[in-house]
């Protein structure tokens, strides 16, 4: 049966990946859900759009509930490159299939949205009028309809300005599932009651808790916990979390009380167990190492250095005075630079031991354009590559988000090999035929993930490029300004629509924000990405990316307006 | 720290052989009801230490039968058995006290329900690894 994804404009290299990883945890063969080729070039292209081959609704409604990067999935009943086109493939749809979502007892809306194009109510109700042949028998619902059915039109980011321009496809089908994406703005760092200079972003934190199967009833570890930010994810999906760090300033907090346990509570989220311990130390600190493998997943992002330094047990020097027992309740353990390449040989060590076979580790690394290819990430044994998804920063540098799955039981005989192993660096029979990792830096990647390499939707110019990347940057600015604009145009014409909807239906409505979906997606379709806020780090996520919610008597009563166009397709 | 955590940390100080299990010196014990998954419980109880885990409930001054004294596959049929060992395993939280090494001697620290296994320069294994 084919679904159509739609993703929101955030991250769009991981989301493959993150598909693929909720894919695998419903069982199902991602090769036999889509062309990962052909999808990545898609996305290159600029396109949100994935049709998936799925085997039942249920998956498709576990990658609507579970993937933060999809911002709906839609049964797809018919698409074509033109409105009336799509109307004839609606109309071959398996009518058994269409019947039992439009019987009486169910509500329904028809809402029309567009990649890259804005539509007047007026447009979208002369859209929605070639959907009437559809026997919708229940009644009309704009807020939480038992059937949500969409009509998406996806224009080309060229010629945003021309009169009169078409689509290049137009999509029809039925929501499945209700999105997670909530959760990203609901739990942005912004709304945290504590923070350290290193917490990670919420989207990119629900990302790594899929790409680890992070789920109820699991066990899940983050080794360089820091303020737990990456846990909070977790256990947003029912995991059970343990963190350790070797800092203990991140862990028991501020003077005021707030701790790693904060933001947890500010949630309701059970509290994760958190031990102060060195992860180079791991096999030390936890009985026999773990050997037989204790946990459903591994997911850190490790410290490199650049913002936090990394540091391991012991002393700089070569000879230790050992501490005098009356000393040793005030003694501060000394500790020691932490160097990356040890920093990442000591955590693949930690997940080839306390992994369950089969179960994932997923950690962050920082690199170069230059430096994104296999060879640059370390290998073991007894893990391998699965997923490889990197994130741009500046033109020049860029973040990798690296997942591998444990595939072969650890023997502690062989830790000086596994270790000698590690640093020679991933071979490529270590690596899953879908991740996306090169052998070499070759131009077209490069190029590929500058292209990609987005800033919460602003482009940016590579370093020595044409005259002509330039001006494809200068309008892609200005398509994003129109954007920009549009956003308050939408507010005046909801408000206008809400006096007149007052006027005509005195107030009422069902309460709610019924016409909101289609309304947010006109006003940020525009260039610079649906609103998706995108940003990396701390600042900025969340906040500034989204339009403020109109106030609750407008979007009522553009509710009621609504409910009226919705019953106009049948008059 | 949960006695889920309990059950797997050792003392790590050169010289030890099994620093394993740590004694509980609690100075103050929080009990915190969590929702029941009598499916967690069934997937974590293999890997557990069973006499540690006993030893625990006892030095955090839970009775000393909440638990059998081996588990075996027909008790993970059990509801009654799966509640008592969710119970002991997430809703214990040992808040403040105190981890002993039963080899060395060494006490860990436990402060906001966190406890500070770090060792000392000195007390570093040889190849520190």
């Amino acid at each position: 049966m084919q679904y159509l994804l739609q993703f929101a404009v955030s991250h769009e290299l991981f989301r493959c990946e993150e598909v693929d990883a909720i894919l695998v945890r419903a069982g199902v063969d991602p090769a036999t859900a889509y062309d990962v080729g052909a999808a990545r070039k898609a996305f290159d292209l600029g396109s949100p759009f994935l049709i998936c081959d799925l085997p039942s609704e249920a998956v498709a409604r576990e990658l609507s509930e579970r993937a933060i990067l999809v911002k709906r999935v839609l049964e797809l009943w018919g698409t074509a490159p033109t409105v009336d086109q799509t109307v004839e493939a609606v109309k071959a749809f398996p009518e058994e299939r269409l019947r039992p979502h439009l019987a009486e007892d169910r509500s329904w809306s028809v809402a029309v949205a567009g990649v890259r194009c804005k539509r007047s109510s007026e447009e979208q109700q002369e859209i929605r009028k070639h959907f009437a042949f559809l026997p919708l028998l229940g009644p009309v619902r704009c807020k939480e309809p038992d059937t949500a059915l969409y009509c998406l039109e996806e224009f080309a980011a060229e010629g945003y300005f021309e009169e009169g321009r078409m689509p290049l496809r137009v999509y029809f089908g039925r929501e499945v599932g209700q999105s997670n994406r909530r959760l990203v703005g609901a739990r942005s760092l912004s709304t945290r009651a504590y923070l350290g200079p290193t917490s990670m972003d919420n989207e990119l934190s629900l990302v790594m808790a899929n790409m680890v199967h992070a789920g109820p009833g699991t066990l899940i570890l983050d080794p360089f916990v820091g303020t737990g930010s990456i846990l909070v994810a977790a256990a947003q999906f029912g995991a059970v979390c343990v963190g350790t760090d070797i800092d203990p300033r991140p862990l028991h907090g501020r003077g005021d009380g707030a701790n790693i346990f904060s933001n947890f509570d500010q949630f309701g989220l059970p509290h994760p167990d958190v031990v102060r311990s060195d992860n180079a130390l791991f096999a030390g600190h936890f009985k026999g190492g773990i050997v037989d493998g204790l946990f459903d997943g591994i997911v850190t992002d490790p410290p490199y250095g650049i913002r936090a330094g990394a540091r391991r047990t012991g002393s700089r020097r070569a000879n230790v005075t050992p501490v005098r027992p009356e000393q040793r309740a005030d003694h501060v353990p000394m500790t020691r630079p932490y160097a990356v390449e040890d920093v990442l040989v000591d955590l693949l060590d930690v997940a080839a031991r306390a992994l369950r076979r089969g179960r994932r580790l997923c950690y962050l690394m920082p690199g170069t354009y230059e430096t994104c290819t296999r060879a640059s990430l370390p290998g073991h044994p007894c893990l391998r590559l699965v997923a490889h998804s990197v994130q741009g920063l500046t033109k020049t540098t860029c973040r990798r988000l690296v997942t591998m799955v444990k595939v072969a039981e650890y023997d502690p005989a062989q830790r000086a090999a596994y270790e000698a192993h590690s640093r020679r660096g991933l071979t490529a029979a270590e690596v899953d035929p879908r991740a996306a990792v090169p052998d070499r830096p070759t131009e077209e990647w490069k190029q590929s993930l500058l292209r990609r390499g987005k800033l919460g939707g602003t482009s940016w110019v590579p370093a020595g490029d044409t005259a002509a990347a330039m001006a494809q940057a200068a309008a892609a600015a200005a398509a994003d300004a129109a954007a920009g604009g549009g956003e308050g145009d939408t507010a005046a014409a909801m408000a206008q629509a809400a006096a007149s909807a007052d006027a005509a239906a005195g107030g009422g409505g069902e309460g709610g924000s019924g016409a909101l979906p289609a309304a947010a997606d006109a006003a940020g379709g525009g260039g610079g990405g649906e609103g998706g806020s995108g940003a990396l780090n701390g600042a900025g996520d969340g906040a500034a990316a989204l339009p403020p919610p109109p106030p609750q008597e407008e979007s009522a009563s553009a509710d009621a307006e609504t409910n009226a166009a919705h019953a106009g397709v049948h008059q | 720290m949960r006695l889920l955590t309990h059950n797997v940390l050792r003392c790590a100080i050169k010289g030890v052989e099994e620093g394993y299990p740590l004694s509980i010196e609690a100075s103050e014990v929080q009990m915190e009801e969590s929702p029941f998954r009598p499916d967690f419980v069934k997937h974590i109880a293999p890997t557990l230490n069973w006499p540690a885990l006993r030893q625990a409930v006892k030095q955090v001054g839970l009775p000393e039968d909440m638990l059998p004294e081996a588990v075996s596959d027909a008790l993970l049929g059990d509801e009654a058995f799966l509640r008592a060992l969710h119970r002991v395993l997430m809703d214990v939280h040992v808040v403040a006290g105190a981890l002993v090494c039963p080899e060395s001697g060494r006490r860990f620290p436990i402060a906001h329900g966190i406890p500070d296994m770090m060792i000392a320069e000195g007390e570093c294994p040889r190849d520190d690894k």
